[in-house]
């Protein structure tokens, strides 16, 4: 509330400002022009002034968000491509790296992303972060049964059931695959 | 790699992509004098009037232009009904399982056939995976260049992204051999395998083959595999079977058209002869045999100059085929080591036609049947 008062002061403040410039200027005679004029430009880069500011913070805010979910992305993309997820790796007891999402959290939480402007990446950033808790997890099951259990065997079913064809984490490693794609496509914005 | 090797493969690469020239680069895997004494031992068979004698094993149908241009030739012949509804309905039964096929998968395919097939499977999994291989594997060359030319044009895949493979996949010695290839070039990436066509029917030892080719998957790999298929077994029924294929002339040629280039023998398109009969309780088969019914006995050159008597009413077995029972294919994949992702049938629509013949697509992953609660692991990690 205080905010929305303090909002309607100051910009009603520079608009009276601005008409009694404009007034002063139109009544001014005609040698006396240069005061008001430079007056009224003043109150006018002022208003502009603000948007602008605004509007510049916001950009910069947005575009730190989308480097950082882009190293993020990265980060996790070797993550995914290391050992610890090689098909070729030794199926065995092992704690699992994990996914981090610190990045798309902290977007979310900044407001740096708009849904005007972002909709799509908001979206597979959603997808995102739900496929990251999920992977994370299915992590901490499979480390709790295959280190719990006395056979070597469990390790190795987990191992191809890591791997298999019909494997969450296919679906893990496109949801990525889209995500970077887009990242890319958008590094001109 | 040393850098002089990669710069060659590179150049080779780049001459490949750039020539307008259709090049291909076709890995031959064996000494084809080994494939033709292989032949001409297979027709040195003793006396059968039953197509258990002299036989040319499935492969060598389709080995050099003659059969390749023959076969090419029956594919479009509406009367070859297997094929055409193979052809007609495979869209939509790919179309079906597809979406089970997930992203970076290469591509595999025993046995390329006409291409149409691995095309519309290349351009689904080209949208996916730009950069992935194709390795179409048959035994003829010929069939390789002409499958491939059909499988690849226009799809956008760069030329030295295609390695076809000449290969009898179905000796297990060259299929190891293959495995050890196939692993090396694509590292830990998934790979596609596919047998289409009801290929698989061709061969005597079936079973054992596609437990072969099975094996070679890994647990990221997925096997697409086509298969004739009835919905009931009788020996009326293999009849109805073998009519099905005594219809199409240009079959007929097809199936003699080894024998036609590899013996000097004077085809008469009257003097093929097919047998029905049930499989135990897993198909019915069709044998295409050619006797001699000259009235005479005849002897045969065969490719090595070597001659062979030919008595009358002896035959020569060109041709195996089955139409597998539908509720034996769950088994077939069992004993193959695989468990099913997704399957899709299609009936054969002619007016006819009401005993249940048609194709089925099966797509295949390694492992058992999962029983459900039994293995957590599967629980926690499928979808």
């Amino acid at each position: 509330m205080t905010r929305i008062a303090i909002t309607v002061l100051t910009f009603g403040a520079l608009a009276v400002a601005t008409a009694l410039g404009v007034a002063w200027f139109a009544v001014s005679p005609p040698g006396g022009r240069w005061e008001p004029a430079v007056n009224s430009l003043a109150l006018l880069a002022g208003i502009t002034g603000i948007f602008a500011e605004r509007w510049a913070t916001q950009r910069e805010q947005r575009k730190q968000a989308i480097e950082s979910i882009r190293l993020e992305m990265a980060r996790n993309r070797e993550t995914l491509d290391g050992e610890a997820f090689r098909p070729s790796a030794p199926p065995g007891r092992r704690v699992y790296p994990r996914l981090i999402q610190s990045a798309v959290d902290s977007a979310f939480a900044s407001g740096a992303l708009t849904p005007r402007r972002d909709a799509e990446l908001i979206d597979l950033l959603h997808r995102w972060r739900s496929a990251v808790s999920s992977v994370n997890r299915r992590l901490e099951l499979t480390e709790m049964l295959v280190f719990t259990s006395a056979s070597t065997e469990s390790a190795e079913r987990f191992h191809e059931a890591l791997h298999g064809a019909g494997s969450f984490m296919r679906d893990v490693r496109s949801l990525l695959d889209e995500t970077q794609t887009y990242l890319d496509s958008r590094t001109s914005d | 790699m040393a850098a002089s090797e990669r710069r060659l493969v590179d150049d080779l690469a780049k001459a490949i992509d750039g020539a307008d020239f259709a090049w291909s680069l076709v890995l031959v895997g064996e000494d084809q004098r080994d494939k033709l004494a292989a032949l001409t031992s297979d027709l040195l068979g003793k006396p059968s009037a039953t197509g258990d004698g002299k036989q040319i094993t499935s492969g060598y149908a389709y080995w050099g232009i003659g059969p390749t241009i023959a076969w090419a030739h029956a594919c479009a012949d509406p009367f070859y009904l297997v094929m055409k509804q193979s052809l007609d309905s495979f869209t939509r039964r790919w179309n079906e399982v597809r979406d089970h096929v997930g992203a970076g998968f290469h591509h595999v395919s025993f046995g390329v056939g006409t291409g149409h097939k691995d095309r519309l499977v290349l351009s689904h999994l080209l949208d996916r995976h730009p950069d992935l291989l194709y390795v179409p594997v048959d035994m003829s060359s010929e069939m390789l260049r002409l499958g491939t030319q059909q499988a690849t044009t226009g799809l956008g895949l760069r030329g030295h992204r295609v390695a076809p493979v000449q290969l009898d996949f179905s000796l297990r010695d060259n299929l190891a051999a293959f495995r050890d290839l196939v692993h090396r070039v694509v590292g830990d990436e998934p790979v596609l395998y596919s047998l289409l066509g009801n290929t698989l029917a061709n061969f005597d030892r079936d079973a054992e083959l596609l437990a072969d080719l099975t094996s070679i998957t890994r647990p990221q790999d997925l096997f697409l595999l086509e298969v004739a298929t009835t919905e009931a077994l009788s020996e009326e029924l293999a009849g109805e079977a073998v009519e099905e294929y005594e219809r199409s002339h240009a079959y007929r040629k097809f199936v003699t058209s080894a024998l036609m280039h590899n013996t000097d023998l004077t085809i008469r398109l009257d003097s093929v002869r097919f047998h029905g009969s049930v499989e135990g309780d897993r198909a019915l088969k069709v044998k295409v045999v050619y006797q001699n019914q000259t009235g005479g006995d005849l002897v045969v050159m065969l490719p090595d100059r070597n001659r062979v008597p030919f008595p009358e009413h002896d035959t020569i077995r060109l041709y195996l085929t089955r139409k597998y029972a539908r509720s034996a294919l769950d088994r077939v994949v069992a004993e193959a080591g695989m468990r099913r992702v997704a399957v899709t049938h299609s009936d054969f629509q002619v007016a006819r036609s009401a005993h249940g013949f048609g194709m089925d697509l099966l797509l295949l992953a390694p492992g058992g049947v999962p029983r459900r609660g039994d293995d957590p692991a599967r629980d926690i990690w499928e979808n």
